[in-house]
């Protein structure tokens, strides 16, 4: 589980707070939809919430443990290997689908039969099997963002933080992308989506809808 | 006559090769420091500013260092090669980190940050960057061998340009100029210049094939 | 991913380790094997006919252990490097300089090992009119004159260097001041380049016989000659001292080499260098006239 508690955060050199007191909850099997305009401070909020931003202000908590960015650099690290956040424009290493999907394990040194056997069981799920020798700078948009999430699914972390997961993705490969998600949070963990479009997304049965402003959270339902 | 052109070629070669690598093993890790945190970007313009020194003046401290009386005097390093190494690794130190620390942010800014998302720890981060931003760091330690292997003024300090033991292709031709040997000068010119771009060639071509 | 930064710093390090190697090799095979090293610097004009490299290769059949590393500067560098203890050795012709670091004691044995002369060349068609001139001292008059007056122009070193002073000292001879007449181009530079400049620009220029002629034969300076040389006041005297931080073996071979610039087949070498390939003598043995150079050191080096 991860709360935010008073949570305020200014970019560096920034003069707006993005974030402005936020108090949040993110649990296991729980699905959450952030809604909100452009630049209501969204990503900036998952960002913080897995553990990529430090807040300026107030802390974030884990598993009801003391505030994570106050301890050194080990436990960090441990609790971000607990969580994984998904970029809307999706980032690609240099080299092959089956490379990138695997970055992720190789760096938890699993052994590489270990790493293989996860690598192709998510890729199956996701329907990408065909392309993992593929040299990621052939893909297409969407291709990238369900390889990322491929990347991020394989760790299985115990919540996941989806920036627009859907934008790029066509109309075919959605329904493969949403039963995926349906079964990682049948599995028991948590899914934090921000996204505009609510149409497909209602098939996972949000838990609870946040909805952000100009860096405040205005409605929790 | 040959002879000894092979041998300058050599020993500037070698000599300001090491002086690059010796400089990448700290200019690196610094322009990488100044990417992760943004209190320390402060000596980016320096290093910048500080690329530009000329050769001589780092030459003289470096002689005034080294001078048998000088505080590092003991290391009797002064007329060898060594001390040739150490001066243009000091002298490209901040050319590596002004023209690297481009690179490595633009790389760190997108796949570093993806590679914290996927659980990297900072050492692996810093792997991850450096690997996907190899090219252009090349290209910034091939910058940095060009301007070792043209300087003057350190070679000629703390080198003395001795026969047979500190003389490069740079003292060799200023020597050739200050005794009239123009010819000659323009000679060894032509051959740095077709070393630097043989080097080249061949380090483009090894990233051509990497690919 | 920790094996792979081990990986990574052995290559590098492994890469460093075999250019050094490297060099230490192709200067084993260059440089020779275990000698001692004695360091000296020289100025420029000595080392540049090549007069050097034969004395020491001629020193070394007596020697073979010992192994002459020269440092070819101008004087003023190299009498710094001198008396700071970094060479063993100094070869010098710049009297004036020389008697400063000799007062402060940190050079010493003052040897006088060859001369020859300053030569005052300029354009063919001579528009200062110096080859009317009775001595070189009227012949800087004028030039003096002939700037002023907008006909020609005068290139000095303006370094430091043996020649340099050896100008300055004709002026104050001549009772002028040429500094900051616009005819007169302190060029900072090496006497090649300022035959050079002086060959482009048509002026007056002192240099070094052997710079001159070496430069003459190669074609370089086409426009220039010389008007005056072999007097007196433009004797230029080679000097060779001891830094007084010196010592040890390198002491030991540092003075075998003085007292070899001195004997009979170092001063016959001098002599004799370059005959055949000039048609004329470049140094002078100071055989029987070392009171008499010494007299001239002495009367040059009070500027």
């Amino acid at each position: 589980m991860i709360k935010l508690v008073n949570v305020w955060f200014k970019y560096v050199g920034g003069r707006e707070w993005v974030l402005k007191d936020v108090n949040l909850e993110f649990r296991r099997g729980e699905v959450v939809v952030l809604r909100g305009p452009n630049a209501s401070g969204k990503t900036t909020l998952m960002k913080v919430a897995s553990l990529i931003y430090k807040p300026s202000k107030g802390s974030v908590v884990v598993n009801d443990d003391m505030d994570v960015w106050s301890r050194g650099g080990d436990y960090l690290v441990k609790y971000r290997r607990m969580v994984t956040y998904v970029s809307e424009k999706p980032v690609m290493f240099k080299g092959t689908v089956y490379d990138n999907i695997a970055y992720g394990l190789t760096l938890r040194n699993y052994s590489l039969s270990e790493v293989e056997r996860r690598v192709y069981e998510v890729s199956r799920k996701l329907g990408i099997e065909h392309m993992l020798d593929k040299d990621v700078k052939v893909l297409s948009a969407g291709e990238k963002q369900v390889v990322s999430l491929a990347r991020a699914l394989v760790l299985t972390p115990a919540i996941m933080f989806l920036d627009e997961p859907l934008t790029n993705v066509d109309e075919d490969r959605r329904k493969t992308v949403i039963n995926a998600l349906k079964e990682f949070k049948s599995l028991g963990s948590g899914l934090v989506i921000a996204t505009h479009l609510y149409e497909g997304l209602d098939e996972i049965n949000p838990d609870k809808v946040v909805i952000l402003k100009n860096g405040v959270v205005v409605k929790i339902t | 006559m040959f002879d000894e052109v092979v041998e300058i070629s050599v020993r500037s070669i070698l000599i300001s090769g090491s002086a690059t690598l010796l400089a990448s093993l700290f200019g690196l890790p610094l322009a990488y420091l100044a990417v992760v945190k943004a209190k320390v970007r402060s000596f980016v313009p320096i290093a910048e500013s500080l690329s530009g020194m000329p050769t001589v003046l780092i030459g003289l401290l470096l002689y005034m260092l080294l001078s048998r009386d000088g505080p590092l005097g003991f290391l009797n390093m002064l007329y060898t090669p060594q001390a040739i190494i150490v001066g243009q690794a000091v002298l490209v130190v901040p050319l590596i980190i002004a023209t690297s620390f481009g690179a490595l942010r633009t790389s760190y800014e997108s796949v570093g940050e993806l590679a914290i998302t996927l659980g990297a720890t900072d050492l692996q981060v810093m792997l991850t960057v450096l690997k996907e931003s190899l090219n252009r760091v090349l290209a910034s330690l091939m910058i940095a061998f060009s301007r070792a292997l043209g300087e003057l003024g350190i070679a000629l300090m703390v080198g003395g340009n001795i026969r047979g033991e500190t003389r490069v292709f740079s003292t060799s031709i200023a020597l050739s100029v200050a005794v009239g040997e123009f010819n000659e000068a323009v000679k060894l010119g032509l051959i740095l210049l077709a070393v630097e771009t043989s080097l080249i060639v061949c380090v483009r071509m090894l990233q051509g094939l990497e690919r | 991913m920790r094996k792979r930064v081990e990986t990574y710093l052995t290559v590098v390090f492994l890469m460093l380790l075999t250019s050094l190697v490297g060099v230490y090799f192709i200067n084993l095979i260059y440089g020779g094997f275990a000698k001692v090293k004695v360091f000296v610097s020289t100025t420029t004009s000595l080392y540049e006919t090549g007069l050097l490299e034969r004395l020491a290769s001629e020193f070394s059949k007596y020697y073979p252990d010992v192994r002459l590393a020269f440092i070819v500067v101008g004087s003023g560098e190299a009498l710094e490097r001198a008396s700071r203890g970094d060479v063993c050795l100094v070869l010098s012709h710049a009297p004036s300089l020389e008697v400063k670091y000799v007062g402060e004691g940190s050079i010493y044995k003052h040897v006088i090992f060859a001369y020859n002369y300053f030569v005052l060349v300029g354009p063919e068609e001579d528009p200062a009119g110096v080859s009317k001139a009775l001595n070189v001292v009227e012949a800087f008059a004028k030039i003096f004159e002939a700037g002023e007056e907008g006909l020609t122009t005068f290139v000095s070193r303006g370094d430091k260097s043996g020649t340099n002073v050896k100008e300055l000292q004709l002026w104050s001879l001549a009772g002028l001041n040429p500094l900051n007449r616009s005819w007169y181009k302190n060029c900072g530079c090496g006497m090649s380049q300022a035959l050079i400049i002086s060959n482009q620009l048509g002026s007056y220029v002192l240099s070094d016989i052997s710079t001159f002629l070496k430069m003459k034969r190669s074609g370089l300076i086409p426009h220039l000659k010389v008007f005056f040389s072999n007097s007196t006041e433009l004797i230029n005297v080679y000097s060779a001292y001891i830094s007084s931080k010196c010592g040890g073996e390198e002491l030991k071979h540092a003075e075998e080499f003085l007292n070899f610039l001195t004997s009979d087949i170092g001063q016959e070498l001098i002599a004799n260098y370059g005959v055949e390939e000039y048609g004329q003598q470049l140094f002078h043995s100071v055989r029987g006239g070392e009171e008499r150079l010494l007299a001239v050191w002495e009367q040059l080096s009070r500027g």
